[in-house]
């Protein structure tokens, strides 16, 4: 790859002084499994690296007294996947970043970097929407809040300016009467996904029916999104078979599908529905098994 | 501009100077001569450069060797000792678990992360450990085996 500066800042301020410094031709290194591949086939070619790996602020998992889940954009698919809390409280989560590609690109591969980069079809995007994150952006500004369904502008884009820094996202505490399940749909399991359905659900104790539902979809339009017409249909009804299809139904109809190299748009559009069902029935089954 | 990089490699200290744009990769064949990992895609996919970083597998094409700085890096190498071979090796011999032997080295290490975080690890974990390394020889059922001959009942 081609030549570039090093520099592996200790602090937040350093790692903006220094996007600052060189303008739209630095780009941050988090664990790198997207970047070096980019760097590697000349995609892009920044003059200047500038490492995360040093800034203690951007790691970790952390429980807030209001009971909201903090997680550092520096946190690796695989620390996510396996964190006690995660798994159980936001299963949904934990399946997707355990479905982010293979262990070896797991180990090094960040929540933030993946949310940053927002290929087509990256997994822990849908969970984080369909779980109402709030991204937090840092620049020479200042900190700025961003909830997660106004982050991604497009494929590879998202609102991140040349010199800010995601820094972290907070996750709403979750009911503790909610099933979150997520399904990734591919051809080879290493792909990104074709179609990947996060659900969330949550029952009405006494009736059975549905409380509140959330849907985050992503590999189908370029940007991941909440199916809200799905959602609101979803509310107080029975959980039944049709209802699900036709919560499938409402969420390609308020879809975009794009075509490109892995499936077309008709495609995506046959499979989502069917995709979204069986997300829904996962979270269904989780919300039943809540005592 | 090259950096002084020290870390430790299979339990000895070394120190390279290296540029920064060479990958972990290319900082073991070429500057330590450590060709165990080999080069296959270098961008991610095949898992050849698999090498373990502080115990845990990753493919050493998507590292950059200045990312490796006080780090532990395992390399094949590194696994037997005074001629003796490791666990893991012995049981890849009995098991007759390789053929062209190229993804061998990326399999062994990885069958050992595996183990040493999962002694005993269940079906869907053992073949999420081996996802990462592709072998179009076809030896992973008798890597499987392997697992199993050495998993801890």
């Amino acid at each position: 790859m081609a030549g570039f500066d090093y520099v592996e800042p200790h602090s937040i301020q350093g790692v903006i002084e220094t996007l600052d410094k060189y303008g739209e031709d630095a780009k941050v290194l988090g664990g790198g499994q997207s970047l070096l591949v980019m760097l590697r086939n000349r995609l892009v070619s920044p003059s200047c690296l500038v490492s995360l790996e040093y800034v203690s602020e951007l790691a970790g998992i952390e429980s807030k007294d209001n009971g909201n889940l903090v997680l550092g954009a520096m946190t690796t698919h695989r620390a996510i996947e396996k964190d006690e809390r995660i798994l159980e409280r936001y299963q949904v989560l934990a399946q997707a970043s355990s479905k982010a590609g293979p262990l070896h690109i797991r180990n090094r591969g960040t929540v933030g970097g993946s949310l940053c980069h927002n290929e087509l079809g990256s997994d822990e995007a849908p969970s984080l929407l369909a779980l109402d994150a709030l991204a937090f952006v840092e620049g020479p500004g200042g900190t700025r809040t961003v909830p997660l369904e106004e982050f991604f502008l497009g494929i590879f884009t998202s609102v991140i300016e040349p010199s800010e820094v995601l820094t972290h996202l907070e996750i709403p505490e979750l009911s503790p009467l909610a099933g979150s399940f997520y399904y990734k749909h591919t051809v080879r399991t290493v792909d990104r996904a074709l179609v990947g359905v996060a659900a969330v659900v949550i029952l009405d104790q006494t009736t059975g029916k549905c409380q509140e539902a959330r849907l985050g979809l992503g590999g189908i339009n370029p940007v991941p999104f909440r199916a809200h017409q799905a959602e609101e249909m979803l509310q107080g009804q029975e959980m039944e078979h049709d209802i699900l299809e036709e919560a499938g139904r409402l969420a390609i109809e308020e879809a975009e599908p794009m075509s490109d190299a892995f499936a077309s748009a008709s495609y995506r559009t046959q499979v989502t529905p069917v995709i979204v069902r069986r997300a829904l029935q996962g979270a269904l089954e989780r919300a039943r098994a809540v005592k | 501009m090259k950096q002084d990089i020290r870390m430790v490699v299979n339990n000895r200290e070394v120190e390279v100077l290296i540029d920064p744009s060479l990958t972990l990769l290319d900082t073991l064949r070429d500057e330590l001569g450590l060709t165990g990992a080999r080069r296959g895609c270098e961008t991610s996919f095949c898992g050849n450069c698999t090498v373990l970083l502080d115990g845990k597998a990753i493919h050493s094409c998507c590292v950059l060797g200045i990312q490796a700085r006080g780090k532990h890096v395992t390399t094949i190498e590194g696994l037997a000792l005074d001629g003796t071979l490791h666990p893991v090796q012995e049981a890849f011999v009995q098991e007759n678990a390789f053929q062209c032997g190229y993804c061998t080295p990326a399999m062994i290490l990885s069958v050992k992360a595996l183990l040493d975080e999962s002694p005993s690890p269940s079906d869907p974990e053992t073949r999420d450990a081996l996802e990462g390394v592709l072998c179009r020889c076809g030896t992973y059922p008798r890597i499987l085996a392997v697992v199993n001959k050495l998993s801890q009942k």
